[in-house]
């Protein structure tokens, strides 16, 4: 096997390497590494990120922001209530089995990207609770303020017009209600 | 070169950096890092851009220590739709074979 060369200063080999506390940036974040498992080369330091290590640190900035909505064993959870097959609830979210195996695989690090995860969240909520509003549980998940302080206002009737947009805007996404025998083949949209 | 014979061996090494990169085998070099990071984009971005994408060039590699000695210059898309241009190689490493990202950018700021 041909030696792995760095490819920044091509003199040097390129090794595993394990760094404690390593600091970098994820989307514009900056977090600590406790252990990273990484690949360096052994002249000029380069250091090479693996994929999966690299996806490892994305889950350490999502569950470290909240984003992290479902675990693993809750999307099983979730698809089995909902009685779908592996290959039904990947028409359902729009992926792929592939997908659904990682997302449901405990030891993977791969997470449904954030509209699915809240979508799935939603799903899960209007199931055990009947009914809920999309709107206001948007609002909290994004962590933004509740409606009547963030509806925009009209300058010239603000009190008519804002009441008259938040009305319709509340009755635009009102209710999210799954019945509780929801099944891929009585759900709309899918067949 | 016969037209036909380059865009077969364009497909094949694509078909090749695809299967890779779908299973997660592949790793990005510092300055591919600071792409990522400084146009926002995420491990998904790029598996997306990879997935989507096509191969525009095919370059010597100078440092010969990848597979055929070449360098894939791919232009695919975000999940978002944004236009990324990569390049990278593939190399053999003592757990198998790897695509290795030199580049990343966003397509717009190609130099």
């Amino acid at each position: 096997m041909k030696k792995d060369i760095c490819d920044v200063c091509g003199v040097g080999s390129v090794v595993k390497h394990d760094l404690h506390n390593y600091a970098t940036k994820i989307r514009g974040r900056q977090i600590t590494v406790p252990v990273a498992h990484i690949k360096q080369c052994n002249s000029c330091g380069e250091v090479y990120v693996p994929a999966k290590e690299l996806k490892k640190w994305e889950a350490l900035v999502q569950s470290s922001e909240g984003l992290i909505l479902l675990r693993p064993s809750d999307i099983c959870e979730l698809r089995n209530r909902l009685g779908m097959s592996v290959n039904d609830f990947a028409l359902f979210t729009g992926s792929t089995r592939q997908s659904i195996y990682s997302w449901e695989n405990a030891e993977n690090v791969i997470a449904p990207i954030r509209p699915i995860m809240v979508l799935l969240s939603l799903i899960q909520k209007g199931l055990s609770e009947g009914e809920i509003d999309i709107i206001a549980e948007l609002r909290s998940l994004s962590g933004l303020q509740t409606a009547a302080t963030r509806w925009p206002t009209c300058r010239s009737h603000p009190s008519s017009r804002s009441r008259a947009l938040s009305h319709s805007l509340a009755d635009y996404g009102r209710t999210l209600a799954l019945p509780s025998d929801a099944t891929p083949r009585n759900l709309p949209g899918l067949r | 070169m016969c037209p036909t014979f380059d865009k077969r061996r364009r497909a094949g090494g694509l078909l090749r950096i695809q299967s890779l990169v779908a299973s997660f085998e592949y790793e990005l070099l510092g300055h591919a890092r600071e792409g990522v990071e400084s146009n926002d984009f995420s491990s998904a971005d790029i598996e997306a851009s990879i997935a989507s994408g096509r191969v525009t060039k095919i370059q010597n590699d100078e440092m010969q220590s990848s597979i055929g000695n070449k360098k894939y210059t791919i232009v695919g898309n975000a999940l978002c739709g944004r236009p990324i241009y990569s390049v990278g190689k593939l190399i053999s490493t003592d757990d198998g074979v790897c695509y290795r990202f030199l580049t990343i950018k966003c397509d717009g700021d190609q130099s």
